[in-house]
């Protein structure tokens, strides 16, 4: 009987923080400010979590506990960073985390809605963001790619990300009407 | 670029990028200080930031494959997609759930409509194309089966693939395996070897083997399910390894491992001595997936110096257990064409989902060889048949035309398709065994439908349906897309399931009937390209079905036909190839069909 708890409650563990996956990595490059720092960040926040998994509070939201272990790792992360590298300083970060609090997270709706947004786009868009982020080009070779300026490279996946945005945030707002 | 807006534009997409100079950085810094409303600005660039690299993953870059992004990498439900090419007549796609789990590796039979000529034109896509498991490479790979939804199985009878699941995850798979893929995060060995490289954005995903599951958190491992043991190691990252109860093993990072004899706790293992470090250092990290065959090896070798070490009555057993299976990888499969149905050797002869009726040696003793050594086991599914209802199954008549991709598990069925150009209309009819219907769509914008394929919760009936969709411009016909889809009552829990054939006569049916045919049954008719089906009533009518594909369904209409009553003769052959035939006999008497199986 033990063992078969042991067992639901380790699935249900396991389940919960894949849940919270897109979330915890979203929030993570919210606070570094690069995505693949992000991802090591999120990778060591994990196995805290799971060592710590005895201590959730099964009573409480699990992604607001997950959070704050992801900001400690963050913490220790940029501890660990040379300064000349990082974005944010501990006060900064201090900062952005003060100011996600009351926010509702809901990355993998948005991530269903991207899918509908995203055919929106122009196909040079389409095209910019899909060798930015599948094949992973740094914009140096996409503004070579595409003839553009890096800056103006730059400037253009920022304004495509914004546009993405609000595309997902009029989409969600139609889906609660509807 | 004076104002602040404009230079958070400009530095929030040089950070995010990682370009920034650290000047740039400071000066990024201090604008959030002193504008801090553009922090809101800035963390809707993160998040998608963060959703595009989800979306369009880079699971494929460190594992060295660069197939474009899905649009749709989760699929929940079957759906019917359609194919274009002018137009002319293309694709077709078939759905089906049938009572195919009551036979086990034999043509089953079960009654025939109206004969049936499809267009060559008519051909069922490929199942790796519309698999959720989307192979990346191949290596000598033979026998291989994918699922057409997950869940679903994956067999490799030889060699070896790497597939990639719609989460991101890749595994190389080698054969002899079996593998049931519950969801993009979840997978079972039930036998064979993996090596899985799982991207961080698919942290947690799980494998089970038997008596170990390994949640991951990011890494490359292998997992390797034998006989007598299941191994799993890790190549790089962690691993939290439970047992069979749910029960902490504990958490494996790089060089370690654990191994889960059958029956018996599992323990863990890791590298431990010069001997272990050499071998392992030419495979730590993601060099694992550069040699995958050496990577095993030294894993192996891990394991068993570990358990030689510290279990060694375990070591005996599992190293003897070992040259057992050794032996039976390495050993020549010639399969001829017999008595018995032949599929491929990874592909054993059960209905997905663990229906078995009969055993191989039952249904052996029930069958007589004919004159051309053919054979035909037929059961029947249908009205005033006794015995048990089943649990809803996967429907898999195929050992390799894997046909989990057309059925449907739900009455809802998402029909997708592309408008033809200049077309302002579009009309689609649907046939059936049991009735037609037809709808029309004047919404160019409109590129799905959800098509309710019966009223009720599970089908009333078995059916093979015609989906054509005509695009008109103006009345003017410019294009035609077709599809087929069958629906058969085993997905939903409502196949009657015979204890043992000595138990009644077989069953009798009253409605029309969903027959499977599948070249692949025997070895000797597997490359046959087009399929055969003879109906004939002793005294009456003979109705040949000459069907374009070697493996799908026959729909054979029985109820308001002019079929009537008496013992029919049925024969499956394979144009082009052995002029073997499978073959059957039945009897329809007024109150139901009796089947005789020769």
């Amino acid at each position: 009987m033990e063992r078969a708890e042991n067992r639901t409650a380790s699935e249900t563990f396991v389940r919960r923080l894949t849940q919270v996956q897109c979330d915890l990595h979203a929030y993570i490059t919210y606070l570094v400010g690069n995505r693949d720092e992000a991802s090591d960040v999120l990778q060591e926040a994990n196995v805290v979590l799971w060592r710590e998994a005895a201590r959730y509070d099964e009573n409480k939201p699990f992604l607001p506990w997950a959070k704050t272990v992801a900001y400690y790792q963050a913490l220790s992360h940029l501890k660990k960073r040379s300064r000349d590298k990082l974005v944010f300083d501990e006060d900064l970060m201090l900062l952005l985390a003060a100011t996600d609090q009351d926010r509702h997270d809901d990355m993998q709706e948005r991530l269903r809605l991207l899918d509908v947004c995203f055919a929106k786009l122009t196909r040079q868009q389409q095209s910019l963001l899909k060798f930015r982020y599948f094949h992973d080009w740094p914009v140096r070779r996409l503004a070579k790619r595409f003839s553009f300026s890096e800056a103006a490279a730059s400037m253009l996946l920022t304004r495509i990300r914004r546009q993405l945005a609000r595309c997902i945030e009029a989409a969600r707002i139609q889906e609660a009407e509807a | 670029m004076n104002t602040p807006q404009e230079q958070f534009l400009f530095l929030v997409g040089r950070v995010l990028d990682g370009e920034a100079t650290a000047d740039e950085r400071a000066t990024f810094r201090s604008l959030l200080r002193e504008h801090p409303e553009l922090i809101d600005a800035y963390r809707e660039q993160t998040d998608m930031d963060t959703l595009a690299s989800w979306k369009f993953g880079s699971a494929s870059r460190e594992f060295g494959s660069a197939t474009p992004p899905s649009a749709s990498p989760r699929r929940k439900r079957p759906t019917v997609f359609w194919r274009r090419t002018g137009v002319r007549f293309a694709a077709a796609a078939a759905v089906l759930l049938t009572g195919a789990a009551l036979w086990r590796g034999a043509w089953r039979a079960s009654p025939p409509s109206a004969p049936l000529s499809p267009s060559s034109a008519l051909r069922p896509p490929s199942s790796a194309a519309d698999s959720p498991v989307t192979v990346v490479a191949r290596k000598d790979a033979w026998g291989l089966e994918l699922p057409q939804a997950l869940p679903g199985q994956i067999r490799l009878a030889k060699g070896e693939i790497k597939v990639r699941l719609p989460s991101g995850v890749e595994l190389v798979l080698l054969s002899p395996l079996e593998l049931q893929v519950e969801n993009d995060m979840e997978v079972r060995l039930t036998t064979g070897r993996l090596v899985a490289w799982v991207p961080r954005r698919a942290c947690g995903f799980t494998v089970h083997a038997p008596g170990l599951t390994a949640w991951d958190i990011g890494t490359v491992f292998s997992v390797a399910a034998e006989e007598t043991a299941s191994d799993l190691f890790v190549f790089k990252g962690s691993v939290q390894v439970l047992d069979s109860e749910g029960n902490g093993v504990d958490l494996c990072e790089a060089g370690e491992g654990v191994r889960a004899p059958a029956g018996k706790t599992p323990f863990k293992v890791a590298a431990e001595g010069a001997e272990a470090e050499r071998m392992l250092r030419a495979v730590r990290g993601y060099a694992a997936l550069d040699d995958l065959q050496r990577a095993l090896r030294a894993a192996r070798q891990v394991c068993e110096q570990w358990t030689a070490k510290y279990v060694p009555e375990e070591a005996s057993r599992v190293r003897e257990a070992a040259r057992r299976q050794a032996a039976l990888r390495n050993a020549p499969r010639p399969i001829p064409f017999t008595k018995t149905a032949w599929v491929r050797p990874a592909a054993p002869m059960t209905a997905t989902g663990g229906a078995k009726i009969h055993s191989s040696e039952q249904e052996a003793s029930n069958m007589k060889t004919t004159s051309a050594a053919a054979l035909a086991a037929v059961a029947m599914a249908g009205a005033g048949m006794s015995g048990a209802e089943s649990a809803p199954i996967l429907v898999d008549t195929s050992p390799v035309h894997n046909r989990h991709w057309t059925t449907a598990f739900t009455n809802e069925i998402p029909l997708r398709w592309n408008w033809v150009t200049n077309a302002d209309s579009a009309e689609l009819a649907v046939t059936g065994m049991n009735g037609s219907f037809m709808t029309n769509f004047t919404d160019t914008a409109a590129t799905s439908w959800v098509w309710p394929a019966f009223a009720s919760a599970v089908p009333a009936a078995e059916d093979v349906y015609d989906l054509t969709l005509t695009f008109k411009d103006n009345q003017a016909i410019v294009g035609v897309l077709t599809s087929k889809l069958t629906v058969v009552t085993a997905a939903f829990g409502q196949s009657k399931v015979i204890p043992t054939p000595e138990d009644k006569p077989w069953p009798s049916v009253k409605e029309n009937a969903v027959i499977p045919y599948d070249a692949e049954w025997a070895e000797a008719t597997a490359d046959a390209t087009a399929s055969r089906v003879v109906i004939a009533k002793q005294g009456g009518i003979i109705q040949t079905n000459a069907l374009a594909d070697a493996s799908g369904y026959l729909g054979w209409k029985l109820r308001r036909s002019d079929w009537g009553y008496g013992t029919f003769t049925l024969a499956l052959t394979f144009p082009g190839t052995v002029t073997n035939a499978w073959d059957a006999t039945l009897v329809r008497n007024a109150d139901g069909m009796m089947i005789k199986v020769r």
